[in-house]
């Protein structure tokens, strides 16, 4: 102000210097300012409207260039790593018997077994080798002990034939069982006596009779079948050495090359590997002695296409298998396999001559039309395995229960000689050659998720943990990482645990320097979120602002103008939509759009539309108002003598003199609106996940734990909101003041 | 003065009725399968006592929804003017029912909310206008645009972070304590006092923004008048040209200010009641509304434009009433 005047002090005095011709009521002597200049000259002058203009122009930066700096994207989630316990493995003692084998028979052998405990000491009186007969539906078994020892004890179950079946007295015999005369003489004795013996023998045959009714009953001839196992103990194989190399392809290719080179010997990662002839294919030994695979050749059929015609004599391409297509199948692979062992590239079965390839590790057999037919390749079976499937081998384990029954240090099984090393409460078995290749033990244990594999390492140190009672061991994993588990115990069971690397969304951290705002729910950077979020705000509010101008304008205009009929329609139209309460018919059009789950980006278009529907009433009265009092004015009389369009006279002479008010009209409603859509974004009916308002940002807060713990996620922005909004209204007020200099604020 | 309050009232009437219309059409163009799931949903709840087909048959039926709009309108248009507003779909009974039990707490909030806002906003816009263009102006007129542009959910979590959470000096929520069933009568009435605390507080302030501006800008045109010049050159003491003269003039546009804050004393505080859980009329529609309750929301929406219009009425009569130089022509 004072530097101004003094300015101007200082002009009047240079002026007459100067300018000396000019006379007292020369226009240049006055300053003119331009409408707009003295606007604005009164405008900066109100300091609050100069703040809410630096405001409003601090918040653009920040949403609108704030982004392009940011080195986080709007929706990027930010995770941590953390090492928790999570669940591997559960432990637990069996105490009840697993049938191995057929199982139909599970509550009749325990029933059978729990009657041979005594009541008093509760400790079962068995022997091993003792057998006793039971009946299970329509079969009978035999149990025989294995392996007294123990808390439940071990045994086998022998099935039974029946032989024979009487009905009052009659006994009919099985069709298609040889039974002696002898023995048929004395169970036709037994039914027609209607004996009351449980078993008979004959000829050191053990027979079991089973009454299955007052007038029915059964005879079972004792066999040495063994249907099944009953066992608390489990078998863990340990040897499994050949499934690594079944899975390696480059392995594989580089034996059967060097099997079909004829070589003696396959080096692979350091490693020799010997072959050896071995019947009709090859022996593939590991460079430690085991037998790993036995390598033969075998064929593959190939699908040729056949022509052929159909019944009504038009060709067709049918396609078949190639050897279905051969005439003397069997002697087209002689000869194929002649020709292999010679060498030859070519022979011929009858008429025909078909051609023998070698291809990399493969044999191709071509056919005369040039179709490939057959192929050769290596197939590898596994050898060493033959000490895998013993732990599901009936007799293996028959044999492996009743050493352990008897303390044997050893058993045989097949001709072969297996040892039994007792570890205390477990057992390893070993095979002839010393290996061990089996853990015994009632400890049944199991993977808590699909895509663990229990390691042998761990299963040993697990059984070893639960027999001595620690919390804790340290094992190698499936992928040979040392890990340590811990070992909770609930009920009888051990559940075992082991500290997990997991990913976890990096929700609701604290401010720091890498997110100078923190991290909200979801895991995204506040501050570039509020950025995001000051976009989405402030294109709603001017949209919806222009949205409600042009409304506003065309309905006030028209109404004001015309006057009379259309005046009173759309006054009544203005106040109508004016009566129609505003956030409920907001909330309901939001919960639909929930409902029928809407896009976000459509989402804000209704949003914005809606917002503008129901708010431009207020510019409509007042457009109308101005042009009302304005329409009356010389001008307008003037502009109507010259006779212009209708449509130029509202839009140009009229309207161009309502700008003014329309101008700070809008600045100011312009925080409402804001204001409005921050309301629906915090009542979760604005935008929606991903995109960002300042409203919806603050609707977290609606999460207990975030409005106690976490100020940085709702706190800024609710700040955001008011001060946009403050400026806006400071703005609107410095507006209306420089306008209209007489209205008082 | 007759002829047009007639004249006037009709004009209500009618503007109830179309917006009604406007407001039933416009749930009406929802999409058909949304009332397949409403029904669904409703016969979900009544646990299988009632198939969905059928609970869409009696919604049709009972809401005329499978007529054309029109017919449907005048269909619920018949019974809501026989106080039959149907059952509300949240919470199965009645829907004047549901509006009678909660109303009471929503005008016993607002009329305390007023009681506040009057006591603040009006001596303060006196005093701004006293203190034209001076520090007292500048801060109320600073504090008044903030009120303006405080966002009601942000200033109530805001209250309730300070006051609940950290402080703990007052309720988080609700409108009875635990104990309350174990008050006394003067400990109940202290318990709801309390839970109102915050609530009143939030509501006077975003509200006594507009009042003071409006107080000021009324008390500075009474002050420039010849009769207030004519007073103090009377020699009057200063209290009493402020508090005699001016003020007694100031009062006839506020009363009819006044008559408009009818729809939000009785409509109640949508957002306030839902930041605080008073279970009033505005927390009531908002969660029925939110659900897609239609029954109410119409209800909710045709009372809301019945007070606007009947506010509207009585702020043009009092108008006449309290300045008796208002000619209605």
């Amino acid at each position: 102000m004072d530097k101004e005047k003094s300015a101007e002090l200082e002009k009047q005095q240079e002026a007459p210097k100067d300018q000396e011709q000019l006379a007292l009521d020369d226009a240049r002597r006055v300053k003119v300012l331009s409408p707009g200049m003295l606007v604005f000259k009164r405008f900066i002058r109100n300091k609050l409207a100069v703040v809410g203009i630096i405001i409003i122009a601090v918040m653009f930066i920040f949403s609108f260039l704030g982004p392009i700096f940011s080195p986080y994207g709007r929706a990027q989630i930010f995770t941590r790593n953390v090492e928790e316990p999570g669940k591997y493995a559960t432990g637990k003692f069996n105490t009840e018997p697993r049938i191995l084998g057929d199982d139909s028979m599970k509550s009749a052998y325990l029933k059978a077994l729990g009657d041979q405990k005594d009541k008093t000491t509760g400790k079962y009186n068995l022997t091993v080798g003792q057998e006793i007969s039971f009946t299970s539906k329509d079969s009978a078994y035999i149990l025989k002990v294995l392996n007294p020892n123990g808390a439940t004890p071990s045994c086998g179950i022998y099935g039974m034939q029946l032989i024979a079946t009487s009905m009052d007295g009659v006994a009919v015999f099985e069709s298609g069982v040889s039974v002696d005369e002898g023995l048929k003489g004395l169970i036709t004795e037994h039914a027609a006596n209607g004996g009351k013996e449980k078993t008979l023998e004959y000829k050191g045959m053990q027979i079991t009779v089973q009454s299955v009714s007052k007038v029915q009953k059964k005879y079972f001839a004792s066999s040495d079948t063994p249907v099944a196992l009953a066992s608390v103990n489990i078998c863990t194989p340990t040897l499994g050495a050949v499934a690594d190399f079944q899975s390696d392809t480059e392995f594989l290719r580089a034996v059967s090359l060097a099997v079909m080179a004829g070589e003696s010997s396959v080096d692979y990662k350091g490693d020799s590997y010997a072959l050896t002839a071995s019947g009709e294919g090859t022996l593939l030994t590991g460079p430690d002695g085991t037998e790993l695979f036995n390598i033969e050749l075998e064929n593959r059929s190939e699908t040729i296409e056949v022509e052929s015609t159909d019944k009504d004599g038009n060709p067709v391409t049918e396609e078949m298998d190639f050897l279905s297509t051969v005439e003397d199948a069997d002697a087209f692979l002689q000869a194929m396999d002649g020709a292999i062992s010679e060498g030859v590239d070519s022979f011929t079965v009858g008429e025909n001559t078909y051609t023998l390839e070698k291809m990399d590790t493969e044999y191709h057999v071509t056919a005369p039309d040039g179709q490939l037919g057959v192929v050769v390749a290596n197939s590898f079976t596994p050898v060493g395995t033959k000490y895998d499937a013993l732990d599901t081998d009936l007799e293996f384990r028959f044999a492996m229960e009743t050493a352990i029954g008897k303390g044997a240090p050893s058993f045989s099984y097949n001709g072969e000689n297996f040892g039994l090393v007792n570890n205390g409460a477990d057992y390893s078995v070993t095979n002839p050659k010393g290996e061990e290749i089996m853990l015994v033990s009632d400890i049944a244990y199991g993977p808590d998720y699909v895509g663990i594999e229990l390691t042998v390492d761990f299963v040993k140190k697990l059984q070893e943990a639960m027999r001595t009672n620690q919390d804790s061991f340290v094992f190698v994993n499936q992928y040979g990482e040392e890990t340590t588990a811990l070992i909770n115990i609930v009920n009888g069971n051990y559940y075992v645990s082991t500290l997990q690397k997991t990913t976890l969304i990096d929700g609701r951290a604290a401010p720091s320097s890498e997110h100078p705002l923190g991290t909200d729910v979801n895991g995204m950077d506040v501050f570039t979120r509020l950025m995001y979020g000051g976009r989405v705000s402030l294109i709603v509010g001017f949209v919806v602002v222009f949205f409600e101008l042009f409304l506003g304008v065309i309905v006030g205009g028209i109404s004001g103008y015309f006057g009379g009929v259309v005046d009173t329609i759309l006054m009544r139209l203005v106040e109508l939509f004016n009566a129609i309460p505003f956030y409920p018919m907001l909330i309901i059009i939001g919960s639909v759009m929930d409902n029928m789950h809407v896009g976000q980006y459509e989402r804000l278009m209704m949003t914005m539309v809606l917002l503008g529907v129901l708010g431009w009433t207020g510019i409509a009265r007042l457009v109308r108002g101005q042009i009302l009092s304005l329409r009356e004015q010389d001008f307008m009389v003037a502009a109507e003598a010259t006779g212009i369009r209708t449509s130029r006279r509202i839009f140009r002479h009229l309207i161009p003199n309502v700008m003014p008010l329309l101008i700070v009209n809008a600045t100011a409603s312009l925080g409402g609106i804001i204001l409005t859509e921050a309301t629906l974004g915090y009542l979760g009916l604005g935008v929606k996940y991903p995109m960002a308002s300042w409203g919806s940002i603050v609707n977290q807060v609606n999460d207990m734990q975030v409005m106690q713990t976490a100020w940085w996620i709702w706190i800024p922005a609710g700040l955001c909101i008011l001060i946009t909004v403050l400026g806006f209204n400071f703005a609107g007020d410095g507006l209306r003041d420089a306008f209209d200099p007489k209205m008082k604020r | 003065m007759w002829k047009f309050l007639v004249r006037r009232i009709l004009l209500g009437i009618m503007i109830v009725v179309l917006g009604a219309f406007v407001t039933y059409a416009v749930i009406r163009c929802l999409p058909a399968s949304y009332l397949e799931k409403m029904a669904r949903q409703l016969a979900a709840g009544s646990q299988g006592r009632i198939r969905w087909q059928d609970m869409l048959k009696i919604l049709n039926e009972q809401y005329g929804m499978d007529g054309s709009i029109i017919s449907g309108y005048i269909k619920w248009f018949g019974e809501a003017i026989q106080g039959n507003f149907g059952d509300s779909w949240k919470y199965m009974k009645p829907v004047t029912q549901v509006f009678s039990e909660v109303i009471w707490w929503s005008v016993l909030m607002n009329i305390i909310t007023l009681f506040v806002e009057i006591l603040v906003s009006i001596p303060l816009g006196i005093l701004a206008a006293r203190k034209q263009y001076r520090a007292p102006d500048y801060i109320v007129t600073v504090f008044a645009l903030a009120c303006i542009s405080l966002p009601s959910f942000y200033i109530g979590t805001v209250f309730k972070y300070v006051f609940a959470v950290k402080l703990e000096v007052l309720p988080l929520y609700g409108l009875w304590g635990r104990d309350y069933n174990m008050l006394g009568t003067w400990g109940k009435i202290g318990d709801i006092a309390v839970h109102l605390i915050m609530p009143v507080a939030v509501l006077a302030i975003l509200s006594i923004g507009s009042l003071m501006r409006y107080t000021r800008t009324n008390m500075l045109e009474v002050l420039n008048a010849d009769y207030i010049r004519t007073a103090r050159a009377k020699g009057l003491p200063e209290k009493v040209v402020i508090n005699k003269h001016a003020f007694r003039n100031t009062m006839i546009p506020l009363v009819t200010a006044f008559s408009g804050l009818l729809p939000s004393f009785f409509g109640g505080a949508m957002i306030t009641e839902q930041i605080f859980q008073i279970p009033g009329i505005g927390l009531k529609s908002f969660e029925a509304m939110q659900q897609g309750d239609i029954p109410f929301a119409m209800f909710y929406v045709t009372f809301i434009m019945v007070l606007t219009q009947v506010s509207l009425i009585l702020s043009d009569i009092m108008y006449a009433v309290v300045d008796p130089r208002v000619r209605v022509n």
